[in-house]
């Protein structure tokens, strides 16, 4: 067993609008070993997102917790960051200044350097002084991912990062991740991705956490055994097996009358 | 449905008791005609609303459906619409009251109606043009996939795609209406005042002829009951209607639990932010080509000509034009200029500094937005142009009439620019997305940085819109306020404005009064196309895309 970073413990979280009471999750518990790449998928409205956000501080858990090396996370820290869908740039800073913003807040001197070091690894040299608005959809991922990167976290967490590109960036940018969580020079090698895309999970994660429909819960667990690259294996019936593997946990149905527990 | 119905109910109840008790217990000889003159004003500006509306639409649609109406009547309506409403006003009480001499009031009447319809008419067409321009390239496709042409094209596809824009821009002209009522329906020209039966006129007369300081405020406080009640009963309704119609709304008006009396900002928010909406489609439309501005040029000029030629009494010759541009006065004009610009500078500042200082704790801490948009909703019912008499008589009790005017002048200003300051920069808060807001709280963002690197930027497009739409309002207020009849003289703050209405009122001096019209049109247009539509065309990258 390697050592853990994460511990998520008995996480539940409920919406309340007007009237009604949104259970989004229930009973969220698991671990994230140092330098895992985990990667949780779940139908769309399972709570995948608002568990992300409860992992950053962004949301408070209504009980649970989640603790970083033992630590309980209450509030965002630079030790975990996000990488957005929407990717989350401003609209009002350059790609250099939208990396640069979160280092000033942290009062880092050499700001500068070290955002052109990061945006140069995403390969966007040439392009720092451009605004989100006159750069394509992958870039601003690319942008995104420098600014994480730049934090220097120990966790990265990222929801849903290729579902609003095109396939072909998509893939790009998957190789450009999974670069970088295998680069040792970087101190970040804790991955968490939220995805709904089971191949791309697959591909990428050495963990496939599977979460029910509505109220979130974990309900499988994959341990996926491919060989890194993956990208020989693209074509291999294994990695069909494991597809097929997340895909029936997914499409288990609830028997019905039955509201609580599942059998995993 | 019901709630709508009490609504109705209550306030019918409150607003007719009101007129009871105002009209059984105010001493006054015209008090008992107040809902004669009540009725007349609503009216004056129903029949006008349905003027603008019907020649709103008509020319809205041609304009965005037809490619040769487009290159003229859209930059000609751009230009006439920047010049200030009152500017022209007293061009058109001298050829109404030429054409049709007191004692009929048909003249006035007609100067009345015309000076609303031309306050009320922009918002209609800017709307509808707006959103037959704006229409999805998929419907368009859709209708001509399924060979939807001329009449049929209208009705199954503009009309219902307009219609909320033609509430939203109604409501504004409406509210357009009533903002000005109390300057179309009293007027001094030539030394003599004429007034048309209706809560403005008499309004007016109370502060001016009674001097009664009291029955003004309670006819304010009565007009605004009335205002807030009629936009209840009509444009709140309406607006639901569309809301709940198989078309979708263009604009999203539900705040959740931000507002308590919904039924009141609904109406506003929608209404002012479509009215954003049309600026914005005019801003990205404003490429003309130079055919496009040679026409429109020629058009104007011909407008003038025509203008000028109908207004004076005769046809002037260059000799009399040059005596008459060769007033006394017209070496001070720069002077002018300069103290009318101070005084709107002036304003503009304090507005966007309390505007903007608003909208930040609006936007970092939810409480304070709960007080600001009531605030907003009633400041916005009471019809400023209204409140001069009212705020004159009240601040020259410490200040001494001549010093009085000039501070009531930038209050006025103040109060008129600030509202579209505050809407716009409060949309903007409400617009800031979630996902900005979380990119602040993940990195750190707390204080006066959060404030510079994301609130201040969010809204500096609306800040600009705002400023562009105040200033606009502003002129036509600096018209009014720098000139007041006062007792048996006319106490004025040297400016572009009081000289305007003295030249008009005063010395029906046409050619002067054209020159200034064109200097302050000129100035409005080259502050907008020089300092708004730059800043605009700046930011503009800065607009959060969702």
């Amino acid at each position: 067993m390697p050592a853990l970073i994460l511990e998520i413990r008995h996480v539940t979280k409920t919406f309340v609008e007007e009237k009604s009471k949104i259970e989004v999750l229930d009973d969220v518990s698991f671990d994230v070993g140092v330098d895992e790449f985990l990667c949780i998928v779940g139908p769309s409205g399972c709570g995948k997102s608002t568990l992300l956000r409860i992992i950053a501080g962004l949301e408070k858990a209504d009980s649970g917790e989640v603790l970083l090396t033992g630590e309980p996370i209450l509030a965002p820290t630079p030790k975990i960051t996000m990488i957005f869908q929407l990717f989350g740039l401003l609209p009002w800073k350059t790609a250099i200044e939208n990396v640069e913003v979160p280092l000033e807040v942290l009062g880092i001197k050499n700001r500068r350097e070290m955002a052109m070091t990061y945006l140069k690894m995403v390969g966007l040299d040439g392009f720092e002084n451009a605004y989100p608005h006159d750069l394509s959809g992958g870039m601003k991922q690319r942008v995104g991912i420098a600014r994480a990167l730049a934090l220097q976290p120990e966790v990265l967490l990222m929801d849903e990062p290729f579902s609003s590109l095109d396939e072909l960036t998509a893939k790009t940018l998957r190789s450009l991740v999974l670069d970088i969580w295998k680069n040792p020079t970087l101190p970040t090698n804790t991955f968490i991705m939220v995805s709904h895309n089971v191949e791309e999970a697959v591909f990428m994660a050495d963990r496939v956490l599977v979460m029910s429909p509505r109220p979130g819960r974990v309900i499988g667990n994959v341990d996926i055994k491919i060989p890194r690259p993956r990208v020989k294996y693209l074509r291999d019936p294994i990695y069909f097996k494991y597809c097929d593997d997340v895909i029936s946990l997914l499409e288990q149905k609830r028997p019905v009358g039955e509201k609580k527990g599942f059998c995993s | 449905m019901r709630r709508y119905l009490v609504g109705l109910g209550v306030g019918l109840l409150l607003l007719s008791s009101a007129y009871l008790l105002v009209m059984s217990y105010v001493r006054n000889p015209e008090i008992q005609c107040l809902p004669y003159y009540t009725f007349r004003t609503i009216l004056r500006i129903t029949v006008t609303l349905v003027l603008s509306i019907s020649t709103g639409l008509a020319f809205g649609i041609l304009a965005a459906t037809n490619k040769y109406a487009n290159a003229t009547i859209v930059p000609f309506f751009d230009v006439l619409q920047s010049v200030p409403i009152l500017g022209y006003f007293p061009a058109v009480i001298m050829f109404f009251i030429s054409a049709f001499p007191p004692p009929s009031e048909l003249g006035i009447e007609l100067s009345a109606i015309l000076l609303l319809y031309t306050s009320m008419m922009w918002a209609i067409f800017f709307g509808v043009f707006g959103a037959v321009k704006t229409l999805p390239v998929n419907i368009l496709e859709a209708s001509q996939a399924f060979g939807l042409r001329g009449f049929n094209y209208i009705r199954h596809i503009v009309l219902p795609a307009i219609i909320p824009a033609l509430i939203s821009g109604s409501t504004l002209a409406w509210c357009d209406g009533w903002f000005f009522m109390i300057v179309a329906e009293y007027i001094t020209y030539g030394g003599q005042t004429y007034s048309i039966p209706g809560l403005g006129s008499y309004l007016a007369r109370a502060a001016w002829e009674y001097n009664d300081m009291g029955l003004a405020v309670i006819l304010l406080t009565l007009i605004t009951l009335l205002v807030f009640f009629l936009n209840f009963l009509t444009w709140h309704r309406l607006t639901e209607r569309i809301h709940s119609g198989i078309f979708k709304p263009l604009i999203k008006t539900s705040f959740p639990n931000f507002f308590k009396p919904k039924w009141i900002n609904h109406l506003r928010f929608q209404s002012s932010f479509r009215f954003h909406g049309a600026i914005l489609a005019t801003t990205s439309r404003k490429k003309y080509k130079i055919m496009e501005w040679i026409i429109a040029l020629v058009l104007i000029i011909f407008t003038v000509i025509g203008l000028t030629y109908l207004l004076s009494p005769r046809i002037p010759s260059l000799d009399a034009i040059i005596q008459d541009l060769s007033d006394p006065e017209m070496r001070n004009l720069p002077m002018y200029t300069a103290y009318t610009m101070t005084r709107l500078t002036t304003a503009y500042f304090i507005s966007l500094g309390v505007a903007i200082t608003m909208g930040v704790l609006a936007a970092e801490h939810k409480r304070f937005a709960t007080i600001f948009y009531p605030i907003y909703d009633i400041g916005q019912a009471v019809p400023i142009l209204s409140l001069f008499p009212i705020l004159f008589m009240a601040i020259s009790k410490y200040f001494g009439a001549r010093l009085g005017l000039e501070v009531t002048c930038i209050v006025m200003l103040v109060l008129d620019m600030i509202w579209y300051m505050f809407l716009n920069i409060m949309n903007a808060v409400r617009a800031i997305p979630d996902d900005v807001r979380e990119v602040a709280r993940l990195f750190g963002f707390k204080g006066i940085k959060r404030i510079t690197h994301i609130v201040i930027p969010a809204i500096l497009p609306a800040i600009v819109t705002g400023s562009m739409l105040s200033w606009a309002t502003g002129w036509n207020t600096v018209i009014f306020s720098e000139y007041m009849p006062y007792g048996r003289e006319v106490l004025m703050l040297p400016g572009l404005g009081s000289f305007l209405d003295k030249v008009a009122y005063e010395y029906g001096n046409t050619a002067l009064l054209m020159l200034i019209l064109a200097l302050i049109t000129s100035i409005v247009i080259l502050m907008e196309k020089f300092v708004w539509r730059a800043l605009l065309k700046k930011f503009e990258r800065y607009r959060v895309e969702v």
